[in-house]
C-alpha cells in the first residue's frame, strides 16, 4: 500500500483544527454548558496560526520527517521534464488556487462587517476583602427558608424566574441575562459570602472593567435588610437544589 | 366494524390491572407537597391565589378553588380538560408571573400537580370538561380579516390588533378594569399559544374571568377559523431576542425620509429591543409593570446624517395625565463605558429626549439625580396611529457622540407610557446595546485582494525560479 504523504497529513489536520476552531467551539460549548461560545474571528485566526506553527514544528525537528515531508511538495513543484499534460495541468491549478484563496479571504474579511464587541461572558470575579470572613449567622431552618422565598419571589423572580432558571418576565431585556441559580456554573460554585456581596452591592459593586457597567443586577444594600439578605440566599440554593461550595 | 377503537382502552385497562401505579392518594400526597414547594407563593396556602407573592400582581394569580380557567379548550364557563392544564403548567402563560415549569419538573410531577388543583374544587368531581372540535379544513385569511371587522373585535383589539381599540381604553383608565386586550402583532405573549389552532379555541371559548369572550355562537365554525388564521397573520415583526444586541444604520443615497413609512426604511434591518420595567433604581422608583414590552429598531444613514425610527406600542396616545416620551442614550466620552442607568459620576451620557406634545431635548447625565438640559441638535419626527408610537430621530454624523464605519457606540433604548403613570425613572428600558454605520462602498476590499494576490504570485514564481536554478 502506498503511504500517505506527510504534507497531505499536515493538511488534513490542520483543516480538522481550523473547522473545530472555527465552527466546533459553539457546539461544545453549549454541549458543556448550555450557552453557545463560539470564538470570535480574531482568536480562530491566532489559534489556526499556532496550530500551522506547531505541526511545521513537529515535522522539522526530524531531519528524516522533514525530507519527507518536503519531498513531494518539491517533486510536485519541479516535476521533470518534460512533464506529462496531467501534471502539468494540475501544478497550474495549485499555483493559481492558493492566490485566489487567499484573495477571496482578504476580500471576505475586508468588507465584512466587524463583530460588536463582546463583554466576557458570566465569569466570577474575586470577593472583596471586606467580604470574605462574613458569614451567615441565621441556622438553615424550614422557617427561615420559606421567609426567603416570599422575599425571593417579591424581589428577585422578575429576573431570575420563580423557577430559578434566569427566565423571569424581565429576563430578556438586558446583556448579559440574570444568572440561572439552578445551573451548575452559578451558585454551586460559590459561596454563602460570595452571593451575599453580589445581592448587598449588585452590578455596580463588580470590579471596573468588568460587566459592572451594564448588568441590571440591583443594588440591595438599603432595600432589604442583611437578615432578609440570608434568607433569600438559603431558599436560593434550597430551591434551586444547589449548595454552596463550602458546605 | 373496526374493533380498533375498542382494543386500545382495553389493553390499556389489563395493563393498569397488571401494573398498578401510585394510588390516588399518593399522587394527591405528591402533589400537594411540589405545590407548597413550588406554587404556594403566588396562588396560596389553600388554592385561593392568595400567597404572600401575590400581592399587587396583576392578573392575579389563578383561584384553584373558583376554577375560573382561561386556557381551555372547552366552551365558555367550562372546566379545562386535563391536558389543558398539563400544557399551561408546563409552558406557563408568557407575560404573566406564571412560570414554564417543564423544565424543573417531571411528567410525573406535573400530573401529580393536575390531580392536587383539580381536588381543590369541587366543580371537578360534578362536571366533565369535554374538548371541543378544531377544524382542519383550509382557512382564508382574507376573509377572517373581514369577520375580524363585521365581529367588531377592533373594539378592543384596534383596528391594526395592537391592542389600543376603545373600548379597552375604557375598561382600563375609567372603569380600572386593568384587562389589556392581547396586541396581536407580538405574537410571544400570546397567553394560550400562537398556532390558528390555540387561537381558534381563544376565540370560540374565550377567557373566563376576562372582557375576552366567547364567539361559539356569534360567529360559525368557519369564520372563527377564517379569524384564528387572520390573527396569526398580524405577527409580522421579528419576536425580541437578547442575542441580537447590533443597530446597523444602513447606507442609502439622497436625502434620509422624514416619514416614517418610504420605501428607504425597507432597507435597514429591523431589531425587536426587548424592554423590561426599570428596577435598578432604589424604590419607591422600582417599576415592575411597564406597558410597552419591546420597541422596534432601525437606522439610517446617508453619509452626512443618520435616522433612528423607533416604534413601540401604546395603547393610548393621549397627553394626558401624564406625556408619553422616548430617550436615546449614548456615553458622552469616546470609549467610556458609563453604568447604564443615566450614566456615573466619572462617565456622563448623552441622552436624546424626545416628549409628547413635541419637547426635543439633549440631556447630559452623571447619575439619575444630575442631568443638565439643553436644546436639541437633533430633530424629531413623532406620529401616533393605530395604538403605535413611531418617532424618527435624526442629527448628523458627526458631533458628540458621533458615528463611524467600523466603530461600535453603545446605545439604549427606554420609553414612558404616561397613562400608565410612567415618568422620571418610572420607564421602560433596555441595557446597552450597540449601533454601528455601514461602511460607504469602497475599492478597499478589492484593492487589498489584489494587493495579497500579487504578492502570493510573485513568491510563488520565486519559488518555482529557486528549484528551477
Ligand atoms: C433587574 C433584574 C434583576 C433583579 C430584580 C435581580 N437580579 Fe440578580 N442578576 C441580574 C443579572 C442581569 C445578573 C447577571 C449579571 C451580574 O452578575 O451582575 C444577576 C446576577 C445575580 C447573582 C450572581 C450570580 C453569579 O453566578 O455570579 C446573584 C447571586 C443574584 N443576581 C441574586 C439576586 C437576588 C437575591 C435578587 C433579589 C433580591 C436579584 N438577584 C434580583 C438581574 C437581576
Ligand atoms: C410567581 C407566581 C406564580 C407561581 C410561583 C406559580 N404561578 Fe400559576 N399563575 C400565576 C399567575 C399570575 C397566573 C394567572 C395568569 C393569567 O391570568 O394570565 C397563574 C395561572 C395559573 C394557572 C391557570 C391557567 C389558566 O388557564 O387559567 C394554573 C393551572 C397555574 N397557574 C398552575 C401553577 C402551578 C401548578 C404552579 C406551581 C408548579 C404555579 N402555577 C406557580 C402565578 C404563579
Ligand atoms: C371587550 C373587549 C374584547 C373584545 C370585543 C374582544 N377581545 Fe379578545 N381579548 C380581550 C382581552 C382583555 C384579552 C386578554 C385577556 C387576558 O390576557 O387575560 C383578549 C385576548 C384575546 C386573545 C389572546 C389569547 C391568548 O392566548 O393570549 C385572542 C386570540 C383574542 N382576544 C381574539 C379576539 C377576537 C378574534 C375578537 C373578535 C371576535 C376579540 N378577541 C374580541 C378583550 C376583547
Amino acid at each position: 500500500m502506498k503511504r500517505v504523504p506527510s504534507v497531505l497529513w499536515a493538511l488534513l489536520v490542520f483543516a480538522a483544527l481550523y473547522l473545530f476552531f472555527d465552527r466546533g467551539m459553539a457546539p461544545l460549548t453549549k454541549a458543556l454548558t448550555g450557552t453557545p461560545a463560539p470564538l470570535p474571528s480574531s482568536l480562530v485566526f491566532m489559534y489556526a496560526g499556532m496550530a500551522a506553527v506547531a505541526i511545521l514544528l513537529y515535522f522539522s525537528v526530524r531531519e528524516d520527517r522533514w525530507n519527507n515531508f518536503l519531498q513531494p511538495v518539491l517533486d510536485f513543484l519541479r516535476v521533470a521534464a518534460p512533464p506529462s499534460p496531467a501534471k502539468r495541468l494540475s501544478r497550474m491549478a495549485v499555483l493559481i488556487l492558493i492566490p485566489a484563496a487567499l484573495g477571496w479571504r482578504t476580500y471576505l474579511s475586508a468588507s465584512a462587517t466587524p463583530d460588536p464587541p463582546s463583554d466576557p461572558p458570566g465569569i466570577h470575579f474575586n470577593l472583596p476583602n471586606q467580604y470574605v470572613s462574613v458569614g451567615n449567622p441565621l441556622p438553615w431552618t424550614e422557617q427561615n427558608i420559606r421567609e426567603g422565598g416570599i422575599l425571593y419571589t417579591a424581589n428577585c423572580a422578575m429576573c431570575h424566574g420563580d423557577a430559578q432558571d434566569g427566565e423571569g418576565l424581565f429576563a430578556r431585556a438586558g446583556q448579559p441575562k440574570p444568572a440561572n441559580f439552578r445551573d451548575g456554573g452559578t451558585i454551586a460554585q460559590l459561596d454563602e459570602n460570595y452571593l451575599y456581596w453580589r445581592i448587598k452591592e449588585g452590578g455596580p459593586g463588580l470590579p471596573q472593567g468588568s460587566i459592572e457597567y451594564r448588568s441590571a443586577m440591583p443594588v440591595w444594600d438599603g432595600v432589604l435588610t442583611d437578615d432578609q439578605i440570608w434568607k433569600i440566599i438559603m431558599f436560593e440554593y434550597t430551591n434551586a437544589g444547589q449548595k454552596p461550595a463550602k458546605r | 366494524m373496526p374493533l380498533f377503537p375498542l382494543f386500545v382502552p382495553s389493553v390499556l385497562f389489563v395493563l393498569s390491572v397488571l401494573f398498578p401505579g401510585p394510588s390516588q392518594a399518593e399522587t394527591l400526597d405528591l402533589g400537594r407537597a411540589i405545590y407548597m414547594q413550588r406554587c404556594f407563593w403566588c396562588h396560596g396556602e389553600t388554592g385561593h391565589g392568595d400567597g404572600p407573592s401575590a400581592v399587587g400582581m396583576f392578573p392575579r394569580p389563578r383561584d384553584f378553588v373558583a376554577a375560573d380557567y382561561k386556557i381551555r379548550s372547552t366552551p365558555h364557563g367550562h372546566l379545562p380538560t386535563d391536558e389543558d392544564l398539563l400544557r399551561v403548567i408546563s409552558r406557563g402563560i408568557p407575560g404573566t408571573p406564571m412560570p414554564a415549569w417543564v423544565k424543573i419538573l417531571s411528567q410525573e410531577e406535573h400530573h401529580a400537580l393536575v390531580a392536587y388543583l383539580k381536588s381543590l374544587s369541587p366543580r371537578f368531581a360534578a362536571e366533565k370538561p369535554q374538548p371541543l372540535p378544531v377544524p382542519d379544513g383550509p382557512a382564508n385569511p382574507e376573509a377572517g380579516k373581514e369577520v375580524y371587522r363585521k365581529a367588531r373585535c377592533f373594539l378592543c383589539h384596534g383596528e391594526a390588533g395592537r391592542g389600543d381599540g376603545e373600548l379597552t381604553a375604557t375598561l382600563n383608565f375609567e372603569w380600572g378594569i386593568p384587562h389589556s386586550a392581547r396586541d396581536f402583532t407580538r405574537g410571544w405573549t400570546f397567553k394560550g399559544g400562537h398556532e390558528p389552532h390555540d387561537i381558534y379555541l381563544r376565540i370560540t371559548g374565550g377567557l373566563n374571568g376576562t372582557p375576552m369572550g366567547p364567539y361559539a355562537d356569534i360567529l360559525t365554525d368557519q369564520e372563527r377559523w377564517d379569524l384564528a388564521h387572520y390573527v396569526a397573520s398580524l405577527d409580522l415583526e421579528p419576536s425580541a431576542t437578547t442575542e441580537d444586541f447590533l443597530v446597523t444604520a444602513a447606507l442609502i443615497e439622497g436625502n434620509l425620509p422624514e416619514t416614517h413609512d418610504g420605501p428607504a426604511w425597507q432597507k435597514a434591518r429591523m431589531l425587536t429591543v426587548p424592554l423590561a420595567g426599570q428596577i435598578v433604581q432604589s424604590p419607591p422608583l422600582r417599576w415592575w409593570t411597564p406597558s410597552a414590552g419591546a420597541c422596534n429598531v432601525r437606522a439610517l444613514h446617508n453619509g452626512h446624517d443618520i435616522a433612528f425610527l423607533v416604534e413601540w406600542d401604546d395603547p393610548t396616545g393621549k397627553p394626558e395625565p401624564l406625556p408619553d416620551s422616548a430617550f436615546l442614550q449614548f456615553p458622552a466620552q469616546e470609549g467610556s463605558k458609563p453604568y447604564f442607568l443615566f450614566g456615573d459620576s466619572d462617565n456622563p451620557v448623552k441622552l436624546w429626549h424626545w416628549q409628547a406634545g413635541n419637547t426635543a431635548e439633549e440631556w447630559t447625565a452623571t447619575g439619575s439625580a444630575n442631568t443638565e438640559v439643553r436644546p436639541a441638535i437633533f430633530q424629531v419626527y413623532p406620529s401616533y396611529k393605530e395604538g403605535r408610537w413611531r418617532v424618527l430621530f435624526r442629527r448628523s454624523l458627526s458631533g458628540e457622540p458621533s458615528f463611524e464605519a467600523g466603530k461600535f457606540l453603545p446605545v439604549l433604548f427606554s420609553v414612558r407610557d404616561g397613562a400608565n403613570g410612567e415618568s422620571g425613572n418610572v420607564r421602560a428600558t433596555s441595557t446597552w446595546l450597540y449601533v454601528t454605520v455601514e461602511r460607504p462602498r469602497s475599492f478597499r476590499p478589492w484593492l487589498l485582494a489584489l494587493a495579497y494576490m500579487l504578492g502570493a504570485g510573485v513568491v510563488e514564481l520565486w519559488v518555482l525560479a529557486k528549484l528551477k536554478s
